[in-house]
């Protein structure tokens, strides 16, 4: 074939054509299409992430600048599940029902509240190495947010006083539990012995933050 | 005869059609190939503007680009700061938030006694008068509580065993068993008291197991009622309620912990 020839000419040139076409694209053009596509994608997901972020912050701002409803509801939480035992108040408590559900002084023979017991989060397993050789120490066990205090009572009295007790053991501003009831007569009296046994939860206080840290918030 | 001097002017005019070319073939494909490559040139220099000026435009819009994503980057470095910043919010709303929660599942179980025995008692038909009775129910019972509060356990884990029925096949939603024992006029008023149990809702399941008599005087009677999910008090069952804090609220907090992971 004649490489100075017309035809051969028109191959040759075509051929140069696609070869710096196809060039141009693999070397210049294609790369940086993809990069500015990355790019691009790199770019809506930040974007996304900070349009998140906002509504997060926001959100927080709000909760920041009106911390009073949490606040309210940490006072209320606090009454049902005390951060300590509170025997004195307990005791007022309990007497300030049995009082009003008609029950004297002396007939609250039993009143016995154990200490209270933490209902531990179970720890998690140790873990073992990558050459199995020694386990890893076990992690501390959670610590415990709530403990509970059994509390026994037998009381001396009428039907409807036991109703009444029950009642005003049902409205008590700390949350108790009641497990177990038992009411046998006494004797040939109308009175009957009621025995309740249940529980009452005592849960460490939610630390609120420090004013300046709430003061951030603009 | 007609001359040549006799004709017209406009026919003596002789047109040559033919003519004569003296370059050598080869000269002619040299000029064909000549205008190929320049035909050629122009095109492979278009070409490659085009390539350059497609180039060109890319690097202008990844600049471009790049300094979204760099500002998008910085605006987002902002906002986690200002968010640290108000952690110690976050972490006082969330514990609130779990204690709340801790509230509600400690307590679903929560029976309103005071109710059983008010049923009891007016259950219990004239002539007849309880004497003793006896509820037992199980601590440390798990209760699945669904994200939003519902819980759809309707004996809220609370199964009562060894509570004797009347019918043996009968698949019962019951919490607890109440034993009881007591004194009546007659038989006929423990079946009434049999009657009234089973009318009653928070009652399911009566069944006597002895009726003595003693020197005909009056009638003894023991047996054992079951208790319905009806005397659940649902007294901790409404976080809104029972922390002032509304749903959304709650929600929010959800979807913060899940954002954070």
């Amino acid at each position: 074939m004649n490489l100075r020839s017309a035809s051969a000419t028109a191959l040759i040139g075509s051929l140069v054509l696609l070869l710096t076409g196809a060039l141009g694209w693999v070397l210049l053009l294609g790369p940086t299409l993809a990069h500015v596509g990355e790019q691009r994608e790199a770019a809506e997901a930040a974007a996304d992430r900070s349009a998140l972020l906002g509504l997060q912050l926001s959100r927080l701002q709000a909760k920041a600048e009106d911390l009073g409803d949490t606040e309210r509801a940490e006072e209320r939480l606090a009454e049902l599940f005390p951060p300590t035992a509170d025997q004195p108040g307990f005791f007022e408590q309990i007497g300030s029902i049995a009082r009003e559900a008609g029950y004297a002084p002396g007939d609250i023979t039993t009143l016995s509240p154990s200490a209270p017991a933490p209902l531990a989060a179970p720890a998690p397993p140790p873990s073992a190495t990558d050459d199995g050789s020694d386990a890893a120490p076990a992690p501390a066990a959670v610590p415990a947010e709530l403990a509970v205090q059994t509390v026994a009572m037998t009381l001396e009295g009428g039907y409807d006083e036991a109703r009444r007790m029950l009642r005003g053991l049902e409205r008590l501003d700390r949350a108790f539990l009641v497990r177990s009831v038992s009411l046998s007569a006494s004797g040939d009296s109308s009175n009957l012995t009621m025995s309740i046994s249940g529980a009452t939860f005592v849960a460490p206080p939610v630390p609120a933050p420090a004013p300046d840290e709430t003061s951030q918030a603009g | 005869m007609i001359t040549l001097k006799d004709r017209p002017p406009t026919q003596t005019q002789v047109e040559v059609s033919s003519s004569v070319n003296l370059l050598s073939p080869w000269v002619h494909e040299e000029l064909r190939v000549r205008r190929w490559r320049q035909r050629f040139a122009l095109g492979l220099l278009a070409l490659v503007v085009v390539i350059a000026g497609g180039w060109a435009y890319e690097r202008i819009v990844l600049a471009q680009v790049e300094a979204d994503l760099r500002g998008e980057e910085a605006t987002a470095e902002s906002l986690q700061g200002r968010i640290a910043e108000l952690a110690p919010v976050q972490t006082y709303v969330d514990g609130v938030d779990r204690r709340s929660r801790a509230v509600q599942q400690q307590m679903a179980t929560d029976v309103a006694f005071s109710e059983v025995l008010e049923a009891l008692a007016e259950a219990t038909p004239g002539g007849a008068r309880i004497e003793s009775l006896s509820v037992d129910l199980p601590t440390g019972v798990g209760v699945t509580i669904a994200p939003d509060g519902t819980i759809s356990d309707v004996t809220r884990g609370l199964a009562a065993a060894g509570c004797p029925g009347p019918d043996p096949f009968a698949v019962l939603e019951v919490i607890g068993c109440v034993t009881l024992s007591g004194t009546a006029a007659d038989r006929g008023t423990v079946g009434q008291l049999v009657i009234n149990l089973a009318g009653a809702k928070e009652f399911s399941e009566p069944f006597i197991t002895t009726t003595t008599t003693d020197e005909g005087a009056s009638v003894t009677f023991s047996g054992s009622v079951a208790l319905t999910p009806k005397v659940f008090s649902g007294r901790y069952d409404d976080r809104a309620a029972l922390t002032g804090l509304t749903d959304e609220t709650d929600q929010t907090a959800d979807e913060d912990e899940e954002g954070s992971e």
